[in-house]
């Protein structure tokens, strides 16, 4: 019993992104509305003046599409690097990563882990290339040298995927989270949320989109820290006695401190090693954000930033986890009558932050994760809206022919119908198990995105006819594993035993979709692919030096 | 500058240095993160034993914990000297190739 909770809770963990969904998925069986807690709504009113005033700043200065989609270009590396690592700190590493050590120990640090591996890779192989080659968006990069129609369709289908998979478990995980930490109701909490994220990306684009990151990472690294510092005060920095007292404490004993052994068969070791490792690489919204500055020499420096960023607040988690374990276990103020923690297991890190600081610190801690939900759903909305406009309709449908003022026309349009969008999903799923939708984002992202991108910025022979057949497999096949996976057979439809018995399809569909890639390019003898195969050695120039990049305004 | 003339400095030697440079460390540096993250998951999963040693003797910490903090922190280094690295010795390089393409136009 213990083992198959352990399981769920890792399992919806080492789906990737959006750990927000995890916090959903365990919130379902315990969620207690907290009463409204002023402090916090007080904090979360301060927070919502003050982006929205951003937002009208930045509306301002928001007049062509280069200011819409990239802030112009004029995102200086630290700015840049803050507004990526916030993307990662979110509210489910704070709440949720947290909480996993705390009850399950060593293995809630695999995500964090597996982050801080992936960076390096962003770095070296995608954003100086990506920064050099591409405009707006990562789609533009594909098609730098392919025939731009089938592979913007393609590349689009698989970004919105993406995005929308990503949004459901975002917004249910919202939704939840604000009902338990505000006292409001699910229904109200979505749909404010909507709206909010509407102002902000319609009125403010990518530069209101970033600074609301960067002002919510700030907030939560100074009250992480805050919190993580009290921790090791409480231990006088001595990690040994931290670690020993919560061997002592925790029922699991010496077994908190290790591997809890989650993950036996070689199939599935590797797929979730894939999966991390490259998943990422695909995500759309993160993708953007190279975008965002001047030139290929900042892309590298925000990648630095972020990294180091998102590695001191992994390592604050670690202490605030198990230091909490001393501190909050046998603690009667934070469980109730029953030995149950108030409020659900989600609350963890809140309560160290209420034993730190007292109410105020509680209500500014929760007022920061709200902050963090809206801003990663803000990202995810602008990155759909570009593709939506610029790729599908400026770029395909109308050929080029739109005006600044007409392209960012429908990017608002599109914005106001995936906020919609966003509160029907969250209805819709209000009450299912939406940890798989996590798996199918970042497993099409890997499947599909990662191999487009990565073949048409390195591999010369790479064809329009490779990489949109192999695309459309990626996409294709991973849909459907997932579909017959045990996440979804067993979990959301209950049937006994799932078609695909794997958790994760990327080992499957990822080497797949680059396998079709290649094949349908070799055996490519048309004009059109003799063409696009010399065009390369330019694409290649260019993606490594900056040639020709376009210039860039100042913010 | 159009496309067809980028085509000819592929192979610039200038160029080919230049890029040759940047992949070598690129590959090293993937190499040591990609080996040392599966070393880890690896372990993790058919020996998680060997985590679990005690740093010394009756000690909570144990080498598990030691291993995060390791790969944790490899994460800000790697990063920053390849940042480090580029922004200073590949930008130069990268600044004289410039140069010479254009004194050679």
């Amino acid at each position: 019993m213990k083992n198959n909770r352990l399981f769920k809770i890792l399992l919806a963990f080492f789906l990737g992104g959006s750990q927000i969904a995890w916090a959903a998925g365990s919130l379902e069986g315990n969620i207690e509305k907290q009463p409204l807690n002023m402090t916090a709504i007080m904090m979360f009113c301060v927070f919502v003046l003050s982006t929205l005033g951003i937002t009208y700043w930045a509306a301002k200065r928001t007049k062509s599409r280069q200011d819409f989609y990239t802030a112009g270009g004029g995102i200086t590396a630290a700015q840049n690097g803050i507004a990526i690592s916030g993307d990662f700190l979110s509210a489910a590493t704070f709440l949720g990563m947290t909480s996993a050590i705390y009850f399950s120990g060593y293995d809630g640090m695999l995500l964090a882990v597996g982050v801080m591996a992936c960076w390096p890779l962003i770095l070296f192989l995608i954003a100086e290339r990506l920064r050099n080659l591409g405009r707006y968006t990562f789609i533009d990069v594909v098609s730098f040298r392919l025939a731009r129609k089938p592979i913007r369709i393609i590349s689009a289908m698989g970004s919105l995927s993406v995005v929308v998979f990503y949004l459901i478990g975002q917004m249910v995980g919202a939704g939840k989270l604000i009902e338990l930490l505000f006292g409001l109701d699910y229904l109200y909490a979505v749909i404010m949320v909507n709206i909010l994220m509407i102002c902000y990306v319609s009125f403010g684009g990518m530069l209101a989109t970033t600074w609301v990151q960067i002002i919510k990472a700030v907030l939560l690294i100074l009250g992480g820290s805050f919190i993580g510092i009290g921790v090791l005060v409480h231990f006088d920095f001595n990690l040994e006695s931290m670690f020993r007292t919560a061997v002592d404490v925790h029922p699991m004993g010496m077994d908190i401190v290790a591997p809890g052994g989650w993950l036996k068969d070689p199939i599935s070791v590797i797929s979730v090693a894939l999966t991390m490792l490259f998943g990422f690489m695909g995500l759309p919204h993160i993708l953007m954000r190279f975008f965002t500055v001047k030139n290929a020499r900042e892309a590298r420096k925000s990648v630095f930033y972020a990294t180091a960023i998102m590695g001191y607040f992994y390592i604050l988690i670690l202490f605030i986890g198990f230091g909490a374990i001393g501190i909050i276990y046998n603690n009667p103020e934070y469980h109730d009558a029953a030995g149950a923690m108030v409020g659900g297991k989600n609350m963890l890190a809140l309560h160290v932050a209420h034993y730190m600081g007292g109410d105020i610190m509680l209500g500014f801690m929760s007022a920061v994760t709200f902050a963090t939900i809206l801003a990663v759903v803000s990202g995810l909305t602008l990155a759909a809206a570009a593709t939506i406009a610029h790729d599908l309709f400026a770029k395909t449908f109308c050929e080029g022919k739109l005006t600044s003022r007409q392209e960012i026309r429908i990017s608002r349009y599109s914005i106001f119908g995936i906020g919609v969008l966003g509160i029907l999903l969250g209805i819709a799923f209000e009450h299912q198990n939406v940890v798989f939708v996590v798996t199918i984002a970042m497993a099409v992202a890997a499947s599909v995105n990662f191999p487009i991108l990565m073949l048409s910025m390195y591999w010369k022979k790479l064809t329009t006819r490779g990489a949109v057949i192999g695309g459309t497999t990626g996409l294709i096949v991973s849909l459907t594993l997932i579909m017959l996976s045990p996440s979804v057979m067993v979990g959301a439809m209950g049937f006994d035993k799932p078609i695909f018995p794997y958790l994760y399809p990327t080992l499957f569909s990822m080497p797949l979709a680059f396998f079709v890639s290649w094949i349908f390019s070799v055996t490519d003898n048309s004009e059109q692919a003799k063409r696009e195969i010399a065009a390369f050695d330019a694409q290649y120039v260019r993606s490594e030096t900056g040639i020709g990049i376009a210039d860039a305004a100042d913010h | 500058m159009s496309e067809k003339n980028l085509a000819q400095y592929a192979d610039h030697p200038k160029f080919k240095e230049l890029v040759g440079k940047r992949v070598a460390l690129s590959y090293l540096l993937s190499v040591i993160v990609i080996v040392s993250f599966s070393s880890w998951v690896l372990v993790m999963s058919f020996a998680p034993e060997l985590l679990a040693l005690p740093l010394w003797e009756g000690a909570a910490t144990n080498i598990g914990i030691v291993c995060i903090l390791v790969l944790l922190s490899a994460g800000i280094i790697i990063p920053g000297i390849y940042t480090w690295w580029a922004n200073t010795r590949l930008d130069r390089l990268k600044e004289e190739f410039l140069k010479e393409i254009q004194n050679e136009k």
